[in-house]
């Protein structure tokens, strides 16, 4: 489970995270929603171990982020919203490397690898150097290695960037079924869609404080819309849509 | 101004945009992704400036008792045009052959020559801040000794050679750029800067040991007619004109600098190109197809965890990572180059007994003593930082992986390499009993070393980015240290080699000292490792 109290985060004078509770238990899959800049990332940092928090705690699979980190990295798998990898080595080379910094043994490192490159359709671009592949092959190498080591907890940011419809629909099943098993899945996502039709539970996100949580209907009922793109647009649009782009489509004809 | 660029065909607010832009991003340096770095931009530009005045002050106290103008500025164009190569081997290189910007600006309406000029310019601009920032003290110098006539005339001569060696290593690289397709630029690439970088490091060494031998006596120069092959004799010949001494050939030399430095920017205009940073773009696809080979080597030696991913990941970087490999195999030229020296110089005269082992060829146990630090600073700054974030989200041991990388080098690069000068001094020597005592000795101090510069800088592999201007700063700094160390050696060396119970006492301490390093190390890694942020 992931469960953060009063978690707060500066940079300077700049607040990114205010007093935020969040709990995820084993078998769910929460979406966490904000626009940007709300503090998703600072957030997943901050459950990664990338990055302390200023205040508050942190608790991943029962290990606190700051005082136990490695088991904390030791259970859980990240995808990151814009995932940098080591372009040099092939496909299979990274998978072998992340497998080794979690102390998979030989065997089963080599068992996942050909089975997770199976799953994606990598087989025949395992021996290929990243610095090759597309943008999608590059996401399937890094939900690969998310993978790799059977996490407890997946902290999942923009997962389905550039994959294909049937990738995708492969990644949905995938983590559904592994929150049936009992994993625990936090999914950042600004596709609201996807994210209303896989998660159980959502939490939205403003200037680093939580805006709305719950269900999607629960939301879109809290917030009197219809759907929870209106809903969205209401907790964390702070202009009238409508207006904005008009204003803006007669300023270009003025031009 | 604008009607004048816009006759060479170059948009003047374009070129002040990309140009202003360019600087700036230099200026701020590439983010650092750890949070104890930030700010180090500034103590970056601080350090270069401090460096290159310090080597500009050093430069100034050599060249005092050389009483010949003609020769002291011949030596000071020769320093200033091999540091401007060396910088533009280990810094500039990127500002050169940079593929990324045709991903940024390709569908922009910049055309390929104002894009040029904006390169070019920024390349001048670092070229002759490092040139004003390493001379300023010889000049003034000069100035005081000469007056002020003699000055300037310098400053011309420094700024002439300088900008002629920056222009001639771009035209270099543009020129093998075009003539090759993409498949084959980056091996010739390879293959570039190891010739250039020997042709940089031999070629100062080899200006130094000509003028000090010919001169050593008197300091006076032997104006033979070789001077219209020096190219630091050409920009020179400025000041031997102002002191009104110099001939008919010295004007000519003169006027021939001048003209070269009009063809060199003629010829480059046009060369580097959108269409060019087009090329490098290909090249980084380039044997998409081709299939890589699976890293097995030593698999024995780094068979999991921590080390096997480290190795998985040197290997992997050196195979295609041109500027590692650069940064890794530019000791080879270095050291055949010291050997050569060393032979011509007569110091590889076999040795009578092991004692006199550590005074043959110095200047090759310099470059064994200077490779761990090239190594580790290799091995930290790559482009390919940002991907570090792996390591902070994956529950690997830092200390662990700092050791690991450590081994690594010494299993991949530092163990071969120095087993590869002992054969060729055994083979020159014929003496294999002293030979393997000093290489022993070395052996253990060079591995110090490379602990000592883990211990300096505790940064896990390849997390770093580049920072420019400071590899070459860096390299000139540890030449000196190096140096120094190179000279102990060969004082100290015979009265240890001397007896057998002090070569084992020396190991013994080396020994020593590399356990309790190691464990310092580790309580330095556990404590820097928890301020560690990762910020990408």
């Amino acid at each position: 489970m992931i469960r953060t109290e009063q978690l707060s985060k500066s940079y300077g004078n700049i607040q990114a995270l205010v007093d935020l509770d969040l709990t995820v238990e084993p078998g769910e899959i929460l979406g966490f929603l904000g626009p940007n800049g709300a503090g998703k990332s600072t957030t997943v940092k901050i459950l990664t171990g990338l990055i302390r928090p200023s205040a508050g705690r942190a608790l991943v699979a029962g290990f606190d982020v700051v005082e136990t980190p490695l088991e904390v990295k030791q259970r859980i798998g990240y995808v990151p919203e814009t995932p940098a990898l080591y372009e040099s080595l092939t496909a299979d080379e990274y998978l072998e490397f992340v497998a080794c910094l979690h102390h998979l043994d030989a065997e089963t490192a080599a068992t996942r690898r050909s089975e997770l490159l199976e799953l994606f359709g990598l087989t025949e671009e395992a021996g290929g150097r990243l610095a090759t592949f597309s943008k999608g092959m590059r996401q399937k190498v890094v939900l690969s290695a998310a993978l790799m080591h059977n996490p407890e907890v997946l902290i999942l940011d923009e997962p389905l960037d550039g994959l294909d419809a049937n990738t995708a629909l492969i990644v949905k099943e995938l983590l559904k079924r592994m929150a049936g098993q009992g994993k625990t899945i936090l999914f950042s996502s600004h596709i609201l869609e996807v994210v209303e039709r896989m998660c159980t539970r959502i939490v939205i996100i403003q200037n680093g404080r939580e805006v709305a949580k719950g269900t999607s209907a629960e939301i879109v009922r809290s917030t009197a819309t219809h759907s929870l793109e209106e809903a969205f647009s209401k907790l964390t649009g702070v202009r009238d849509v409508g207006q904005v782009t008009a204003e803006f489509l007669a300023s270009l004809d003025r031009a | 101004m604008k009607r004048w660029f816009a006759r060479l065909g170059i948009d003047y607010v374009q070129w002040k945009t990309l140009t202003r832009t360019a600087l700036k991003l230099d200026v701020r340096g590439a983010p650092s992704l750890q949070s104890r770095r930030r700010g180090s931009a500034g103590r970056s530009i601080f350090f270069q400036i401090a460096l290159y005045s310090i080597m500009g002050t050093f430069i100034a106290v050599l060249l005092a008792p050389v009483q010949d103008l003609y020769l002291a500025a011949i030596l000071l164009v020769a320093y200033v045009m091999f540091m401007v190569g060396t910088a533009a081997l280990l810094d500039y290189n990127a500002t050169i052959v940079s593929p990324e910007d045709y991903g940024i600006l390709g569908y922009r309406p910049v055309s390929s020559r104002t894009y040029f000029a904006a390169r070019l310019t920024n390349v001048l601009i670092y070229t002759s801040a490092m040139i004003l920032l390493f001379a300023w003290v010889p000049i003034l110098v000069l100035s005081i000794k000469h007056g002020v006539g003699i000055g300037v005339a310098a400053m011309a001569a420094v700024c002439g050679g300088g900008t002629a060696t920056a222009l001639a290593m771009v035209a270099v690289y543009a020129w093998i750029l075009r003539a090759l397709g993409p498949r084959r630029i980056k091996m010739a690439l390879t293959y570039l800067q190891l010739a250039a970088s020997t042709l940089v490091y031999g070629g100062y060494f080899l200006i130094t040991r000509v003028f000090t031998s010919s001169s050593r006596s008197v300091w006076e120069l032997h104006r033979g007619p070789w001077l219209i092959v020096c190219p630091p004799a050409w920009f020179a010949s400025y000041v031997d004109l102002a002191s009104g001494s110099g001939s008919r050939r010295e004007f000519a030399l003169a006027a021939f600098s001048v003209v070269l430095l009009g063809a060199l920017g003629v010829a480059l205009l046009g060369r580097l190109s959108l269409g060019y940073a087009e090329r490098l773009g290909a090249a980084m696809t380039a044997g998409d197809r081709k299939r890589a080979r699976p890293s097995k080597r030593s698999g024995w030696l780094f068979r999991g965890g921590e080390s096997r991913a480290v190795a998985l990941l040197v290997w992997g970087q050196f195979r295609n990572d041109t500027k590692f490999q650069m940064g890794v195999l530019a000791i080879l030229p270095m050291t055949i180059i010291y050997m050569i020296m060393g032979l011509r110089q007569g110091e590889a005269a076999a040795p009578g007994a092991v004692r006199d082992i550590g005074r043959t060829m110095p200047l090759v146990s310099l470059a064994m003593l200077l490779f761990p630090s090239m190594l580790k600073s290799s091995l930290i700054r790559s482009d390919a930082y940002k991907a570090s974030w792996v390591f902070f989200a994956s529950p690997s041991d830092r200390a662990r992986l700092l050791r690991s990388s450590q081994n690594v080098l010494v299993v991949t690069f530092l163990l071969p390499y120095i087993l590869l000068t002992g054969l060729a001094m055994m083979w020159f020597y014929h003496q294999v009993r002293a030979v393997v005592v000093h290489l022993v000795v070395i052996g253990l101090l060079s591995h110090l070393l490379l602990q000592f510069a883990t211990l300096f800088e505790p940064d896990l592999p390849f997390s770093k980015p580049v920072d420019k201007g400071l590899s070459s700063a860096r390299i000139f700094a540890l030449t000196m240290l190096a140096g120094v160390a190179a000279t102990v050696l060969a004082f100290v060396t015979p009265s240890i080699y001397a007896r057998p119970p002090a070569v084992l006492l020396t190991c013994g301490l080396l020994l020593g000292g590399t356990i309790l390093l190691d464990r310092w190390m580790r309580l330095r890694v556990e404590r820097e490792a928890a301020a560690l942020e990762f910020l990408g």
